[in-house]
């Protein structure tokens, strides 16, 4: 899962979820915006925020909180959308607060432990530890997938 | 293997595009021609036009069966035109099978492979028809340019012009036609002899054969020249007279062409695209009045990809948002203060950008909208064959062709269309003895109408058959156990007709290739529904059925009314929207734990809003509660909604396809504030 990380170095986008210290890689990353007016869509399931308007166009907005059954999933002045793209789909991600973007060498990234990590290690390319910090590095595909097998052929369709 | 043609990429697209036309020509023409029983001279000169220019082209292309095939097809065509032979339904049977053989090769061109598609059958039948398809004068397009029972001659756009500016100089145009005695020998040297002759009274605008092709000996015993001299026909005439070895001459002044050629220009010069005409309805001007042939209507269009219109459509689309947005923006401003000037400046330019944005919404659409002739062009041929198959005799009967449709809507609404003719001519025209029988015309009627009404396009498919008999359909889904004997026993005969569109319900028990697999009309209405249409029935046991289908002018921007619930918006297509009332709580009625009111003596189930989306529900404190009526399935329910927000009109965007299919929603919408609403998908509930 990880091999590809080994040699290259790569940036990651760093946030907070609770607690715990996230990170993303970049290249999935097109864009971090302030809170926006959600619109919650009934009948979706519960980790989906609901939908925003981003610039003219309608995206979903994940809430990663419930995604990872994380505790406390308030609002603050901190809180944003890290928006990502799959498959040519954006999707929108609400994390608790973006800190920054680090440089993370490759074999600075450990299979992930169970014990490190509260949340499910499917979700997870691995953990680096960056001055002193533990960083979890998500595997996006695999946070954006639900249970729900129609949703995948949605995507790939 | 591929095909080696003769022509650029470019060339093969105007020559795809080409085709096409002619191809419906000769479609529509030849069912013109299998009905009409009096020969048609006009008929037949179009036809025979349409095959000719078909030869002409793809032999220039190098497509040589496609040529082969067309020349074969236009020796009969000439048989017919000279009434040496006579219509029959065989033949024109055989002649459609032409045509789908044409489709192939021309699909050929495009797949740039060849078809296993062996000519050879199609040309014995052709020749079956007391044809000898004599390929002596092929590959000879140049004998057959001088159409000899009416003087005419080809020209290019620039040779049309020459004339033009001619024109302006005094000199005048004359079309001659001389033909040369019979004798063989020296054609060519004669003929280019002739036309030096001609070329000494003016200047030779075209001629055929050209000069060069009697430079190859591809002459003809008639020479054709269009010339421009300041002489008068008098003149002409005795100059002609004194050429050796001429047997006989017409001349004819080239008037016509140049008050054709002037319209062109004023309609060239118009800027409202708008009125120039579509290249087909070049074509279809009366022959009568197109007498010389091969010239079109040119127009000053442009080819723009659709994902290009599209995207401009989501573009003004966003225009659209921000138009309603900057009032919003406005109307705060003017609630917080007096307007200064800045502001009043704010907002002339506001108004006039609001302006501009509904003229390029209006144009955009109408970018996007085609005649519905395109898709019912295919029809008369269906009918034709299914009837013929099924042994049925029925006059088919279009109008409305000229009426617009976005694109889309076109696309999606083709199938719908093909499967409710079918089950007309399938199940609802009876056999000419049963109609007889019940003393009425062997003859069916089955009548497609497209028109406008208001900010939608209704189309209508009627026939005079057997219609729909709603015990029959009763009996259907009760046996199929759609419904319960109860239910059937209360329904009106209108609520049972409906039925129809239940899924897994088919009245007629025979199975042909065409109809009555059970995929039907569920199918059909909810690939209307889909696209924000409506699909009603009216029908009359012995005296036929309607099907009436309602679209809107586009699928991407629609009227809506917006309404909320809890703290959400929702937006309600106004399409499917009844009325909206306003009721006491106090006047609500419970029939079996169901809620319901009574409106104008009929009983509508209510459905809560907030209920359905999951809110917890709470009956509102309000003594007065909004309900909207709307059409469900040809029933009518009633939406409790807390406030009506407004009519607008809104862009439909999908939620993409990371939610997916939501039930109930069909899709979101960015208000003026650039809030997101849902919008409410009545059909799926």
């Amino acid at each position: 899962m990880a091999e590809h990380f080994i040699s290259d170095e790569n940036q990651f986008v760093v946030f907070r979820l609770g607690r715990e210290t996230y990170a993303l890689d970049i290249s999935a990353v097109l864009e971090i915006i302030t809170m926006q007016t959600i619109t919650e869509v009934p009948g979706t399931d519960e980790c989906i925020e609901g939908i925003i308007n981003l610039r003219g166009r309608v995206i979903p907005v994940l809430n990663l909180h419930r995604k990872f059954s994380l505790s406390g999933d308030g609002i603050t002045r901190a809180t944003r959308i890290v928006v990502v793209e799959i498959d040519g789909c954006s999707i929108g991600m609400l994390v608790d607060e973006v800190s920054e973007v680090v440089k993370i060498i490759g074999n600075a990234i450990e299979q992930p432990s169970e014990i490190l990590v509260g949340i499910d290690s499917e979700y997870l390319a691995g953990v680096a530890k960056v001055d002193g910090r533990l960083i979890i590095i998500l595997e996006l595909e695999k946070v954006l997938q639900r249970d729900d097998v129609q949703l995948m052929e949605n995507i790939y369709q | 293997m591929g095909l080696n043609l003769d022509a650029s990429p470019e060339e093969l697209k105007i020559f795809l595009e080409e085709v096409e036309e002619h191809f419906q020509t000769l479609e529509e023409d030849l069912i013109r021609l299998e009905k009409e029983e009096e020969f048609n001279e006009d008929l037949m000169q179009e036809i025979f036009r349409a095959s000719h220019t078909l030869k002409g082209s793809s032999a220039t292309i190098g497509h040589l069966r496609m040529a082969e095939l067309t020349h074969a097809m236009e020796n009969v065509f000439d048989k017919l035109r000279k009434k040496q032979i006579t219509v029959s339904s065989n033949m024109v049977d055989i002649l459609f099978e032409c045509l789908d053989c044409l489709r192939i090769l021309r699909d050929e061109i495009m797949s740039d492979e060849e078809s296993d598609l062996n000519l050879s059958t199609i040309l014995d039948k052709l020749a079956s028809m007391n044809i000898e398809p004599d390929s002596s004068d092929y590959p000879n397009p140049a004998c057959d340019n001088v159409n000899k029972t009416d003087l005419s001659i080809e020209l290019s756009w620039d040779e049309k012009d020459t004339i033009h500016r001619a024109e302006d100089q005094g000199l005048k145009p004359f079309l001659i036609s001389i033909t040369f005695d019979a004798e063989p020998e020296m054609l060519a040297v004669r003929t280019f002899v002739t036309l030096m002759a001609v070329g000494e009274m003016g200047e030779v605008v075209k001629s055929s054969p050209s000069a060069e092709e009697i430079e190859k000996e591809h002459v003809d015993e008639v020479l054709t020249v269009l010339v421009l001299t300041k002489n008068c026909k008098e003149d002409i005439e005795k100059q002609i007279a004194e050429l050796p070895s001429i047997s006989d001459f017409i001349i004819q002044p080239f008037e016509d062409n140049l008050i054709y050629e002037k319209e062109v220009v004023v309609s060239d010069s118009d800027s409202d695209i708008s009125k120039t005409k579509t290249p087909k309805d070049g074509n279809t001007v009366k022959p009568s009045e197109n007498k010389n042939a091969g010239l079109k209507k040119t127009n000053r269009t442009v080819r723009v990809d659709v994902e290009l219109l599209d995207s401009l459509m989501n573009l003004v689309g966003e225009l659209v948002i921000d138009r309603t947005r900057l009032f919003q923006i406005l109307g705060t401003l003017e609630s917080e203060s007096e307007l200064d000037e800045v502001s009043q400046d704010l907002g002339r330019t506001s108004v006039h950008i609001a302006r501009v944005t509904t003229q390029l919404q209006e144009h955009i659409m109408k970018a996007r909208m085609l005649p519905v002739e395109n898709l019912f062009n295919k029809f008369p041929r269906m009918v034709r064959d299914l009837s013929q198959k099924a042994g049925k005799e029925l006059d088919f009967e279009m109008t409305g062709q000229e009426t617009e449709l976005d694109r889309s809507i076109i696309e999606e609404i083709g199938d719908p269309l093909i499967h409710l003719l079918r089950n007309a001519v399938d199940h609802g025209i009876e056999m000419p003895e049963d109609r007889r029988a019940c003393g009425k015309n062997p003859v069916g009627q089955l009548k497609l109408r497209a028109s406008h009404e208001e900010n939608h396009i209704i189309i209508s498919i009627k026939d005079d058959g057997r219609g729909i008999n709603p015990e029959g359909v009763k009996q259907s889904a009760v046996k199929k156990g759609l419904i319960s004997d109860e239910q059937a026993k209360r329904l009106t005969d209108k609520e049972a007709i409906n039925l129809i569109f239940m899924s897994g319900l088919s009245t007629v028990s025979k199975v042909t290739d065409v109809s009555g697999r059970g995929v039907g009309m569920d199918v059909v209405r909810n690939n209307i529904e889909k696209i924000n249409g409506a699909i009603e029935i009216d029908s009359i046991v012995g005296q036929g059925t309607e099907f009436k289908i309602k679209l809107p002018l586009t699928l991407a921007i629609i009227r809506a009314l917006l309404v909320s619930v809890k703290k959400s918006v929702f937006a309600i297509p106004l399409s499917t929207i009844t009325e909206t009332i306003r009721i006491d709580q106090n006047q609500i009625d419970f029939v079996n734990n169901q809620e319901v009111i009574v409106v104008r003596g009929k009983v509508l189930p209510l459905v809560r809003m907030g209920k359905v989306f999951g809110h917890v529900s709470d009956e509102g404190s309000d003594d007065k509660i909004f309900v909207v009526v709307v059409n469900l399935a040809g029933q009518q329910i009633g939406l409790v909604v807390d406030s009506l927000v407004g009519e607008q009109e809104i862009v439909i965007k999908s939620l993409g396809k990371y939610i997916g299919d939501v039930h109930g929603i069909s899709g979101a919408t960015i208000l003026g504030d650039g809030n997101v609403a849902l919008i409410v998908d009545i059909p799926t509930w």
